[in-house]
Parts: structure tokens; sequence; C-alpha cells
């Protein structure tokens, strides 16, 4: 079911059944088409641009998710090249930003989770058929479109994006919970220097892989309101740790942020994470004057 | 609370992506080597202390992203460093090629007090490569390039084999700490005893230190 439902969430299947099957063949067809205009062709046709944009890809498709076996398999890893290079090649204004790899494994894991069963360790992709594994990259490929349509400014030159959501995360926790930011700000930590990963990469850096799709259930089903959501979802996350925290200085301080202790968390951990976020966000973003400086 | 002072030394680690830089990290401060690292997205964190003549130091290292696209962030990692590492990768020309810009771009950046003799290391990695015949920039052209932006240090490694890695930590805590020195006499407005310190280094191969 899950799979459906992203699809249908992010615009990308339509939600009339009787259309479905046919504009997903299209859509399917019209990115098979956009891999042999952009990928499919010698480098001598590339721009020096390009050139660049295509070997940085490579040299991160194989550190992608690194630590989980399925990834490593070089089908995959060519599935997730042809991606992210027609994606870059088609949002010229941001080109491939690092990290927009790990936003693409989500997709590709809940859209192969029809076809392969067992965990994702387990998978082997020559059980599947080139056909079916054609079909799910381009799934991957518009659904990454979606989600990064409301993002556009997050990976442009500068990331502005970015930079006006770690403001308002930093806003939204002293907001929240003053003795952590009072202590952060003495301690001299920017917010920029631990959340910015977490922004670049929907804290997919920062969970166990296995969570990862149910925080994308969250993400997706808030649409276009998504980029907003982000600030309080992180601040919960954030403030998880409230009291260790004020505990540690700077030095420790980043060291626990960067690393934190999330390898046996389950989804309870998650889902209080998510509500409490649900929560922040009714009682603050309805009342904007709550968080004016 | 240790009786004596300890000293904080910042640095930051710059150069193309993929050259390595945070597998020298971890092959100095954790002795490990993996093929598997993410590529970094912001700037990592690491930490050594080392003992240095009879001071207690304490690096704390900012590994930097690779991709030009992250550099904008660069105010907020760089300001406050004590010396900047560049690395490149010697079977990659283009990570050479690129040094000039990421040694502008940290001084536009950080902007130190004094940019013209601000500390920065070269370190030439993935020299295991191959056997090394894959190797596309020359000891020599690399040395030169030190040479031209005022003699700075320069180490070959290969954080996969642990060659020379830990000799070129050495050496950029002794720079980034002759530094602070140098800052503190400046302060204190005698500035004649330093000038030895500058002279030692030449011959822009290894350390002065």
């Amino acid at each position: 079911m899950r799979p459906n439902v992203w699809r249908l969430l992010l615009g990308y299947a339509p939600p009339n059944s009787d259309r479905r099957d046919g504009v997903l063949r299209r859509k399917r067809l019209e990115y098979l088409d956009c891999v042999s205009q952009y990928y499919d062709i010698p480098d001598t046709e590339r721009s020096d641009d390009e050139i660049n944009m295509l070997r940085q890809i490579a040299v991160d498709c194989p550190r992608t998710v690194p630590d989980v076996s399925f990834f490593q398999q070089e089908k995959i890893q060519k599935s997730l090249e042809r991606v992210l290079y027609t994606w870059a090649i088609r949002h010229p204004a941001s080109g491939y930003v690092q990290g927009i790899n790990d936003l693409v494994t989500p997709f590709l894991v809940v859209f192969l989770s029809e076809y392969l069963e067992g965990s994702v360790e387990s998978w082997l992709i020559s059980d599947l058929s080139p056909d079916k594994l054609s079909d799910i990259e381009a799934d991957c490929y518009w659904c990454l479109s979606k989600l990064l349509d409301g993002m556009q400014d997050h990976y442009t030159f500068a990331q502005p994006g970015i930079q006006r959501l770690v403001f308002k995360l930093k806003e939204l926790v002293r907001r929240i919970d003053e003795p952590v930011s009072k202590h952060v700000e003495e301690q001299g930590l920017e917010f920029l220097q631990f959340a910015f990963r977490w922004f670049n990469c929907l804290l997919i850096r920062e969970i166990p892989f296995h969570l990862v799709t149910r925080l994308w259930d969250t993400y997706l089903a808030e649409g276009d309101a998504l980029p907003d959501f982000l600030v309080y979802i992180f601040a919960s996350f954030l403030l998880t740790w409230s009291e260790e925290l004020q505990k540690l200085d700077f030095q420790e301080l980043v060291m626990f942020l960067q690393h934190l202790p999330t390898q046996n968390w389950t989804h309870q951990e998650l889902e209080m994470v998510l509500s409490r976020a649900y929560m922040w966000h009714s009682m603050f973003n309805s009342s904007p004057s709550h968080l004016a400086s | 609370m240790s009786a004596r002072r300890r000293t904080l030394l910042k640095v930051i680690v710059l150069g193309d992506s993929g050259v390595g830089k945070t597998s020298l990290m971890n092959q100095y401060v954790h002795k490990k080597f993996s093929q598997q690292y993410k590529a970094t997205i912001g700037a990592d964190f690491v930490t050594k202390e080392l003992q240095i003549d009879d001071r207690l130091v304490t690096l704390q290292i900012w590994d930097t992203a690779g991709q030009e696209r992250f550099q904008s962030l660069g105010v907020a990692f760089y300001r406050g460093a004590d010396c900047c590492v560049l690395v490149y990768d010697v079977n990659v020309m283009k990570s050479f090629d690129t040094l000039d810009n990421w040694h502008d771009e940290f001084l536009k950046q950080a902007n130190p007090q004094d940019p013209a003799t601000f500390p920065f290391i070269l370190l030439g990695n993935k020299i295991d490569i191959d056997g090394g015949n894959s190797r596309v920039v020359s000891e020599k052209k690399a040395k030169d390039w030190c040479a031209s932006k005022g003699n700075i240090g320069y180490f070959e490694t290969s954080a996969k084999e642990d060659y020379n890695v830990d000799a070129a930590f050495l050496c950029i805590a002794k720079t980034a700490l002759a530094n602070e020195h140098e800052q503190d006499i400046y302060f204190q407005g005698i500035p004649e005893t330093v000038v030895t310190e500058t002279e030692q280094r030449g011959g822009g191969g290894g350390c002065a230190c």
C-alpha cells in the first residue's frame, strides 16, 4: 500500500484510478526518453560542467547508504546515477548537490518492496526483471522531482532555503526551550554547524535506515507545507536530548550532535519526535507572533 | 580540571570531493580505514589530543564537504581557524588545479588577520593507488605550487596505508601552534622573535617545525 500512497501523495500518480495506469506508463516512457537524451550520450556531447557533475555523481553513488549492502550492487548504483544525472540536467538552477543522492534511497526501497520480500539486507537485484527495475527507476525519478519541487531553493547557489530554515529552527528552539538555546549560544555553537546536514539530507543520516520510510510517510503527508514542518520535526528531534545537551561543552556538543545516539531507536522514539512536532506546530504555527523575536 | 592550560587549535580541512579528507581524518584519529564513508555534508568534526613539547594541545578538526556548492557555508566553519589543510588526490589533476580556488576562498571567508602569513599545509593523498603508476601530479609540481604560496609545508600521504598521516598532522599542529605564538607575540608587541620560525621553512617540502 505504501508505494501507491506515496505516488498519490506526491501527485505523481493521478487520484483517478481509471487514468492511473495510463499516466504512469506514459511518465515511465518519458523518463526513458530523458535518459537516452541526456545520460546515454558520449562525453564529447556534454559541456565541461556536465562532465564535472556526472563525475561528482559517480563519486557519490558508491558512497550512498554504504552500510546497507544492498546499495553496493552495481545495478542499483547505476540506476541511482541515471536518476540523479537526469534530475540534475533537468534542474539546472541547482544541478546535483551532494546529499540528494541520499534522498532517492527511501523511494528506491519503498518501490522495490512491491516486488522483493524480506529485509532490504537480503534483497538481490538479480531477482528483479529489467523491466520492473526500469519502472521503479522512473518512479524514483519522478517522485524525487516532485519532492524537490517544493524546496528548490534548498539546493540553489548558497542554499538560501536551508539557511532560512536553520534560522527558523534556532528561533523555534529559543521559544520552546530557552535553557538549551542559551547554552548552545554560550558555547559558541552555531545551528548551521549541525543542522545543515539535517536539512540537506532530510534527517536520513541521523536515524537508522529502517526508520526512514516512517519519517517519510509524515514528510509526504505534509505536501507543500513540508519545509515549514521540517523545522518543527527537527526542533523536536534536537530537544529529545534537552537535558544532555545542557551538560556538554562546545566540543562535546558538536561530537554529540554529529553522532546522535539513535542507533537503537525503534518506531516508538520516532513517533514521539513526530507527535511532539505536530503538537508544537499546532501551538505555534498558527500564531506567528509567538515566534517573533 | 587539568592544572596545565589546554591549548585548542582549530584546523580546517579543504579540497575536492573524493580526495580522501574524511579518510585522512579517520586514519589519524581512529586509526581506521574504510572504503565506505558517506560523502561529507556541511562538515564533520573530530578532535585529537597530543603533546607538543610541554604543551597539551587539542586539535579541533573540521572535515569539510568537497562540493563547491557548500563553499558558501565557509563562514560558519572557517572563522577562527589556526591552520588550513588543503588536500588533493595525486591521481586526479582537477583536484590539484582547484587548489588555488580553495586557498583563495578560504582566505576570503576566514578573513584572518594576516592573510599573507596564515598557515596552510598541503597533502597529496592516495599515493598508494596502483603502486603510483596512475599518478598525474608530480612531487615537484606540488612543491613548486607550495613554494609559490609562500613555502607552505607539503606531505605525500596514503590514508589507506597510514603513510605519513601522523607526521602530517603533527606538522599541522605545530604550524597552528606557531601561528598562535606569533599572534600572542604580535599582541604583546614583540614581533622580532618570530622571524626565525618563518625563515626556517623553505625547500617547499616536509615540515619546518
